[in-house]
């Protein structure tokens, strides 16, 4: 069957896509970065030049074989099978190239980080990931179980100390205690932030929904305020705040100052305010009128009707909404280290000062890292949420 | 017993409903007729309050409507409605159960009520009881529809072109099913159509509707013999006059002593279905059966014929 044959060696389009850039990180990229000191340039190495022999001809062979496997079309597990595969090669020899490449005598001032080449795999090997967990088109609780599992991977290498030898470990050596309070700061900010975006904007956009001439005007105003850029909106709110926290008693007990979290806290909220309520006035519009006109018919009274009919209809837009307000939180929460609001921008700002990357990156990771578990569990609940209704969408 | 007294809905200056007056008999179904926009919707909606009239009274069983809050009250009618209304994120069970749960009977006499409801209109509970709307065919979901109204055991039913988004072999049996619910529970029925047919196939009596008025109240046969209205004329449709007559008596009712060459005929068909089988099989008679298979006698296309012609 020659036709057969020749079905089973042709090339997947996203795989081109993957393997080239999987070439070019290993035969041209750097895959680690040494530097003598955690300030000056870094040199450049290469898979061979970063790991022990054996590792780099491992790494090297898995990589090779993950790439020919993305390459050719693959049934979906044999692709996520080989994807993980590079990605555990990959991240636990990045560890070792740190060991390797540390040298013994002066190690406690030379860094090693991973460069560009690491980055692209890492990159091309998650994207393949990506690509076989779509086409294998899971279930929103084994999304949330895949999500789990990495989550426990990633913290088994690190609790093995997997990772010790590396550049950003060793800014997180130094600051480990620093790094829980700015996280728990961030996640305050971002979750705090949004709550208060729920309890306001949800009964706001009902209020909107049920009475007509609000709506425009109050979508405008919500609309305006998500024009202003972040940063002017912290300078906005540091004299009213300010000026609050100066002449209202008891205002500087409970936070509320012009500069700290109050004014990181606000802006937030305000940002929040627009999905939010955009969404409610909209979920609340797709309720089917055939639905609100039975639920009127059978006898519920408007308080019923909104809780058990409205509410449960409108939840999936409404949830799509909060989606997006918790992965724009959890990015622009980085901002507000700026006006001493705390978070993982601190570590951002510290080493942009400081030409650190790798303090930069000690901020940047984490942030990335939440805003993206977000995404994946909140979808899941998106798509839980759409219970009875067209279940592919 | 359903009276509505001098009725009238305005919007600004439209009158929608024109100062109606009708008395609907307990235990009958009454059909409300109208092309769109006669107000017929409307007219139904104020029976529970879904809309409140500008003016005028309505009562049931001698009791103003607006004697308790719109809520309750329509806790105690029945409502469906075109293209059935239920709601998408519930099962069919759930969906049924509405009304008594907002009743607050208790669990085991819903669930009872539920099962029962279903195996009523021919859906077996155990499979369809758990089943979300989107699962099911159209016909299925106007069931569901119906028996979601009929759920609370209510006295009066209000139906709002009930089968207007069925294929014309579903909608027939889905009004078979009507009528016999209707016989078994002795629910009162007010149903909106645009269709005369389905009017005198369903209903005891019927209120023409034009322009927020009634311009006849009558029963069918009277409706058909005497239009009060050229409108009435055009709603009945003046090519099909004789047949729909027919339609409204059963074959028991022409029977002559006699035999007769042929298929036999059931004494339960209407009339015209026994026109159309004589007309088909090119007879002049036809032998008649009864329920019970024995031979009554014939029916001939010369008493049909007569008895399609326009009563005097």
């Amino acid at each position: 069957m020659p036709s057969a044959y020749l079905m089973s060696i042709r090339a997947d389009k996203l795989g081109v896509v993957i393997a080239a850039i999987v070439a070019y990180g290993v035969a041209q990229a750097p895959f680690a970065t040494f530097r003598a000191n955690r300030i000056v340039p870094g040199e450049g190495r290469s898979v061979l030049e970063a790991l022990p022999e054996w590792a780099g001809i491992l790494l090297i062979s898995v990589i090779a074989a993950a790439g020919i496997v993305a390459l050719l079309r693959t049934p979906a597990l044999v692709r996520l099978g080989a994807a993980l595969t590079a990605l555990g090669a990959l991240t636990v020899l990045v560890g070792i190239a740190a060991f390797h490449l540390t040298p013994s005598d002066n190690g406690s001032y030379a860094r090693v980080s991973p460069a560009s080449g690491f980055w692209l795999l890492l990159f091309a090997f998650s994207l393949l990931a990506a690509d076989a967990l779509t086409r294998l088109k899971l279930s929103p609780w084994a999304r949330i179980g895949a999500l789990a599992l990495v989550v426990a991977a990633l913290w088994l290498l690190l609790a093995l100390g997997a990772w010790d030898g590396l550049s950003i470990l060793r800014e997180y050596a130094g600051r480990a205690d620093r790094f829980w309070a700015e996280g728990g700061r961030h996640v305050t900010l971002a979750l705090g932030s949004l709550a208060a975006a729920l309890i306001i904007g949800i009964p706001l956009g009902t209020v909107c929904h049920r009475v007509h001439a609000l709506r425009d005007p109050v979508l405008t105003v919500l609309n305006a305020i998500q024009t202003i850029p972040s940063i002017a909106l912290f300078g906005i709110l540091i004299a009213p705040l300010g000026w609050i926290a100066a002449n209202v008693p008891g205002a500087m007990a409970v936070g509320i100052r012009g500069i700290g979290m109050a004014p990181a806290f606000l802006a937030l909220f305000l940002y929040s305010l627009l999905p939010v309520v955009a969404n409610t006035v909209v979920g609340l519009a797709s309720v089917p009128t055939k639905a609100n006109d039975a639920a009127r018919g059978v006898g519920m009274t408007d308080r019923q009707r909104l809780l058990q009919v409205e509410f449960p209809l409108a939840l999936p837009v409404i949830l799509t909404g909060i989606r997006i307000v918790l992965v724009q939180n959890i990015g622009m929460a980085t901002i507000a280290a700026l006006i001493g609001g705390g978070g993982f921008g601190v570590f951002v700002f510290q080493g942009i000062g400081q030409t650190a990357t790798d303090l930069v990156l000690l901020g940047a990771l984490p942030t990335v890292a939440l805003a993206f578990a977000a995404a994946v569990i909140l979808d899941a609940i998106i798509e839980l949420s759409r219970v009875g209704r067209d279940q592919s969408a | 017993m359903i009276e509505i007294e001098h009725v009238t809905k305005r919007y600004g200056d439209n009158e929608v409903v024109d100062d109606v007056s009708l008395v609907i008999q307990p235990r009958t179904i009454a059909a409300i007729v109208g092309t769109s926009g006669s107000g017929k919707t409307t007219l139904l909606r104020m029976i529970n309050r879904l809309v409140e009239p500008t003016s005028g009274i309505i009562k049931l069983d001698g009791v103003d409507n607006r004697s308790v809050p719109g809520h309750e009250l329509r806790r105690g009618i029945g409502y469906a409605i075109q293209g059935h209304g239920l709601f998408p994120h519930r099962t069919v069970a759930e969906n049924i159960a509405v009304v008594p749960i907002l009743l607050g009977w208790e669990r085991a006499r819903i669930t009872a009520r539920v099962e029962e409801l279903l195996t009523l209109f021919q859906l077996d509970p155990t499979d369809f009881a758990p089943r979300y709307p989107q699962e099911l065919s159209g016909g299925e979901q106007q069931r569901v529809g119906v028996a979601r109204a009929l759920a609370a055991e209510p006295n009066v039913l209000l139906m709002d072109e009930p089968f207007g988004a069925l294929d014309p072999i579903i909608r027939a049996k889905a009004q078979n099913d009507l009528l016999a619910i209707q016989r078994r529970f002795g629910t009162t029925i007010i149903l909106v159509t645009h269709d005369m047919e389905e009017a005198i196939h369903l209903g005891q009596t019927i209120a023409v509707m034009n322009a927020g008025k009634v311009v006849q109240y009558a029963s069918p046969a009277e409706i058909l013999a005497r239009p009060a209205t050229d409108f009435v004329e055009t709603m009945v449709g003046t090519g099909e006059r004789p047949f729909k007559l027919l339609s409204l008596m059963l074959v028991s009712d022409a029977v002559e002593p006699g035999t007769a060459e042929g298929v036999a005929i059931s004494a339960t068909a209407t009339q015209r279905d026994a026109l159309a089988e004589l007309l088909w099989s090119g007879k002049s008679a036809l032998p008649v059966t009864g329920p019970d298979g024995a031979q009554l006698g014939k029916v001939t296309v010369e008493s049909l014929v007569k008895r399609a012609a326009r009563p005097a």
